[in-house]
């Protein structure tokens, strides 16, 4: 699996870090109680046309990366290793060269999002979610 | 003398066998019906919360951008899920909405996974997770 950073290499994504997945508290995508996330939460989104978006936890909290969501109820913030990624052969790559805290996972897009692979990709990210932190307010939340 | 213990003994057998059968049917039997009651009681509570609380108010998934289930699929949800509970089958760990205007029932057993997908158009399917590889998908209506 190949981990590219920007352009010039100065923001490699590092084995050692871990990303986070925002979850509207509103679907029940995670469940506190039995700690267990849905794959439905690794579904992209529209907007997700050039792969599943995920956020660098170095570059951006999870309290933060909530604060810019737009739910109602707020989100939960899924925990993924890169490590665990690179284990299950999950490719991920940065989406903007300009912003380093966003990845995607290329694989997982909206225009394929019905497709077994698509399916199947949801599936082994919600098995590889280390943790699960939050709820934590959004914008919209907190008015 | 020793026939006569012997033919005694074997209606006695035959007596304990057939006693221990039918108290193991009936404990099998009373296993099996607490199994389906539990799933039924797992059912009921699966379409009173969250499906009946989508189908009173959808808007409230309405959010982040995602489609909510429409009140035509929540109802064909809850058809499935009384079908389902009429028939004593095990009941999904949870059922959530798909964000596409869609609603999926997540089943679990063990390492392996199933899931019965409503489209936003009312097509299911039926997938199935073998350790997290798809092995079977397939329209059931």
């Amino acid at each position: 699996m190949s981990m590219s950073g920007d352009v010039h290499g100065q923001n490699e994504i590092e084995e050692t870090e871990e990303l986070c997945r925002r979850i509207p508290a509103s679907t029940g995508w995670y469940d506190p109680e039995r700690d267990d996330t849905s794959p439905e939460a690794f579904q992209p989104r529209t907007d997700d046309t050039g792969g599943l978006s995920l956020y660098r936890r170095k570059f951006q909290s999870p309290e933060d990366l909530a604060a810019v969501g737009s739910s109602k109820a707020g989100y939960y913030v899924a925990i993924v290793k890169v490590a665990d990624l690179q284990r299950a052969g999950i490719h991920i790559r940065q989406d903007d060269p300009n912003d380093c805290s966003h990845v995607v996972v290329p694989e997982l897009r909206a225009d394929n999002r019905k497709r077994d692979e698509a399916l199947e990709l949801m599936q082994k990210l919600a098995g590889l979610v280390s943790e699960v932190v939050g709820p934590f307010p959004s914008a919209s939340s907190r008015r | 003398m020793a026939t006569a213990d012997l033919t005694l003994s074997k209606t006695g057998r035959r007596a304990v066998v057939t006693s221990a059968q039918t108290g193991a049917t009936d404990y099998i039997e009373r296993g099996l019906n607490a199994r389906r009651k539990s799933h039924e009681i797992a059912w009921r509570q699966l379409i009173d919360h969250p499906l009946i609380d989508w189908w009173k108010d959808p808007e409230q998934l309405n959010d982040d951008g995602m489609v909510a289930p429409s009140r035509e699929r929540i109802e064909q949800a809850i058809d499935i899920a009384m079908g389902f509970c009429d028939s004593g089958d095990a009941a999904p760990v949870r059922v959530v909405p798909d964000g596409y205007g869609g609603i999926v029932f997540e089943f679990r057993a063990g390492l392996n996974a199933a899931s019965l997908r409503i489209s936003d158009s009312g097509d299911v399917e039926f997938v199935v997770f073998e350790s997290d590889a798809l092995v079977s998908r397939r329209k059931v209506l």
